[in-house]
């Protein structure tokens, strides 16, 4: 008997003295020196994990100065989308400590704030002692962009990052040509102008479909050309883009009750036109995500695209896009009401980070002006009301187009089971593109799904 | 003897002992996951749905499969992609070992490349026909279009040509493989059989089908149990190329499986179809193992 209590009291010495170790080297966060202000965490690392996408590119450069500053080192992991979320949702499962600030994509929140996986940022954003950051003002954070990424629930659990936005992009110089105008004016009865509603859209991506051997702007094309990009892989790009229209139309995915609506009347037209549309595209619209749009705009064969802002600075990139200066950006054509995809990820901070004071002070250099307007430079979009009035940032030609649709922007549903209903989403768009059914069947099969996914949590009345 | 009993005796624990470090790093890294996937396949653990989670839920989730038609279709796809694949691998590899046997001269520099395909990995290959195949920009488009050759553009808008130019991606892959297997066969046989029969008068139509096919055919087997195997896994080139769609016309079971586990977190379901699916494998392996068995003997 005295054996086995001296084991026990050995196995539980031994685990306390690991679990100290476990922690972050002494630097017990509680009892940091909050007198040095800024630099009260000196010597702190605090471990991200983020997309690899230009905006986390632009950021990283930047580690330094915040080092500098601060003196917390900031260790990030990048990787590709579906190893981030997976590696998170993996590492919140497990109750793991291994980041003290994490990038998901904002249809996450839901399931990351319920799962109790990140923690509210109030308590942080509320301590006097952490206000420690220089030039951070919260009023400065665009409010929709912080409420569609980090409020669940009337809770602040992130702060937005890498935020991008669905517009309309098309090609100026067709539509200014007076050739190409004569002539639309003769075959429609109407000026050719930038489309502002879904059949004078379908009329301009039908007048720009061209063949080979055609003249376009009074040149013979060496190739053919279209009316439109646009996608149609199963894959996340589809319902993107889709998504524009269906809203566009009046279409909701719960109507107001919380009841599915993904097969309702107005979805149907949407995704009936959508598919209608495709004889206007180039070729294998089954394969194509935003990055073959790109490439398509950049190539200049094809005259329109519904696309993510973020694609954007590609087009006007000289080194690998034909048609730089030749761009014009706008909104959305428009059915019942106005639509633009919001897209963007938000910065949290888990639940078992070992330190999440020096992960907030992060979060707010993170938002600071200066930080902002270098990732915008460098072609992301930032989370400020001053970084987007900046002198700078508006001659750029896509700048006031996207101010614009962040102002309307509309958002996916941030509900714990949205991802699994967005993979049926793409799975039955797939299906009608490639003429394996019809708008009609494909959204009842999809709601037939979300009604076995959902189960008991209908009717969602947030999301 | 008593002596000789127990070095026997020794050199068995020795044995033992030396294996013993295999033996515990294979359990752990295979026995281990195939262990806990089983035992997870009775809970309903499903990351995506907060609290409830690991609950024993028996036989739920392989009542689930045979509820889902998607899995039987996803296996009835994967069973198509493999008789798509590996025929044409067998055909081909089969034809280019005889073309490589007879130019004895060329056999070290061929045999090196024809190795290439097969050292590049499989998501690369996917990346690479993606690149290729691409119906506006890619190589192969291009010489569709300048030839105007009669032969469609976009692979991946049907679900029928989807499915066949993935497995013909794998044939690319793998051919060079069964080549070498069969290239190898082919010199293992005896030439006192082919001097024998041209000494008969037999024409080489009639050594091909009577000497050289008979002689090969335990080496096909195995060729064909192998290729059929690693085509059941399929995933990396449809993933790429066509994200299973259009549809679902080339969504393999692994990536069904793929997309329950990691995209909508359903583990435990996940785990049941893998339980199945193992469970298919090792039948089949049983059968094919029995066959070349039987002929062998």
């Amino acid at each position: 008997m005295k054996r086995l209590v001296a084991i026990v009291l050995i196995l539980a010495l031994t685990v306390t003295l690991f679990a100290g170790c476990g922690g972050d080297g002494g630097k017990d966060s509680a009892g940091a020196d909050t007198s040095k202000g800024i630099r009260a965490y000196e010597g702190v690392t605090i471990n991200m994990i983020a997309e690899q996408q230009t905006p986390t590119v632009a950021l990283s450069e930047q580690l330094k100065a915040f080092e500098e500053l601060t003196g917390i080192k900031v260790n990030l992991e990048m990787a590709p989308f579906d190893n981030v979320v997976q590696k998170i949702t993996l590492a919140m499962q497990s109750g793991s400590e291994d980041y003290d600030v994490i990038a998901v994509p904002y249809q996450f929140l839901g399931n990351l704030a319920v799962n109790g996986f990140i923690q509210p940022l109030e308590p942080l954003m509320n301590n006097p002692d952490l206000a420690v950051v220089p030039n951070y003002d919260p009023d400065d954070i665009i409010k929709g962009m912080w409420d569609a990424s980090g409020k669940w629930e009337d809770t602040v659990y992130g702060v937005p990052a890498n935020s991008c936005i669905m517009f309309f992009a098309y090609r100026k110089d067709l539509f200014e040509n007076p050739e190409e105008q004569a002539a639309f004016k003769a075959k429609y009865g109407y000026d050719l102008t930038v489309p502002t509603d879904w059949d004078t859209y379908r009329d301009i991506a039908e007048f720009f479909t061209r063949k080979s051997g055609e003249k376009l702007a009074g040149e013979t094309l060496t190739h053919d050309f279209y009316g439109v990009s646009m996608s149609g892989k199963r894959h996340d790009a589809t319902t993107c883009e889709w998504l524009n229209y269906a809203w566009s139309f009046g279409g909701e995915i719960f109507d107001e009750s919380g009841n599915i609506a993904i097969n309702s009347e107005k979805n149907v037209a949407a995704l009936e036109y959508y598919n209608d549309l495709k004889k206007f595209a180039p070729p294998g619209v089954t394969e194509k995500t935003w990055d073959e749009q790109t490439t398509e705009m950049q190539q200049g064969i094809a005259a329109m695209a519904v696309i993510f802002n973020d694609c954007t600075p590609a087009l006007e990139n000289k080194d690998e896009s034909k048609v730089v200066g030749k761009m014009g950006y706008g909104a959305i054509p428009i059915g019942e009401k106005p639509a633009a995809h919001y897209g963007a990820w938000s910065y949290f901070i888990p639940t078992h980070s070992p330190n999440p004071e020096a992960a907030w002070i992060f979060l707010q250099w993170f938002n600071t002006p200066e930080v902002q307007k270098n990732i915008a430079m460098k072609g992301g979009f930032p989370n400020l009301y001053s970084v987007y009035n900046d002198p700078d940032l508006n001659q750029l030609p896509y700048w006031k187009a996207s101010m614009d649709a962040y102002e309307i922007s509309t958002t996916r549903p941030r509900i714990p089971e949205w991802n699994e209903m967005n993979e049926e989403l793409m799975l039955q768009i797939s299906k009608v593109m490639s003429d394996q059914a019809t708008p009609k069947e494909a959204l009842d099969a999809a709601a037939a799904k979300y009604k076995e996914i959902l189960k008991d949590k209908l009717p969602v009345l947030y999301q | 003897m008593k002596k000789s009993q127990s070095r026997l005796h020794n050199e068995r624990t020795l044995a033992i002992l030396f294996h013993s470090p295999t033996f515990i790093v294979l359990s752990v890294i295979t026995l281990g996951p195939l262990f806990y996937a089983l035992w997870i396949s009775f809970f309903n653990f499903r990351l995506s749905v907060p609290g409830g989670q690991n609950q024993f839920v028996g036989l739920d989730n392989y009542i689930q499969i045979l509820k889902t038609p998607e899995v039987a279709q996803s296996i009835l796809t994967t069973f198509k992609f493999m008789l798509i694949a590996v025929s044409f691998q067998v055909v081909l590899g089969f034809a280019l070992a005889l073309a490589i046997n007879a130019l004895p001269k060329y056999q070290r520099i061929i045999t090196s490349l024809i190795l290439v395909p097969m050292m590049v990995a499989p998501l690369v290959v996917g990346l690479m026909y993606s690149f290729f195949l691409n119906s506006q920009f890619g190589f192969y488009t291009w010489i569709v279009n300048t030839l105007h050759l009669p032969l469609p553009v976009s692979l991946f808008s049907q679900p029928g040509s989807a499915l066949i130019t993935v497995a013909l991606t794998d044939v690319w892959e793998w051919t060079p493989y069964l080549a070498l297997m069969f290239l190898a066969g082919l010199q293992s046989i005896d030439t006192e059989s082919y001097e024998a029969a041209k000494m008969d008068g037999a024409n080489s139509w009639q050594i091909f089908t009577r000497i050289t096919l008979p002689l090969m055919m335990p080496v096909i087997v195995v060729g064909i149990i192998l290729r059929s195997m690693e085509a059941f896994k399929e995933f990396d080139k449809p993933y790429i190329l066509t994200g299973g769609g259009p549809g679902s016309a080339t969504e393999v079971i692994d990536m069904y499986t793929y997309r329950q586990a990691f995209v909508s977190y359903n583990f435990s379901f996940a785990s049941a179809i893998c339980v199945v699916l193992f469970i298919i494998l090792l039948v089949c392996g049983i059968l094919y193992g029995k066959f070349v068995l039987e002929r062998e003997m």
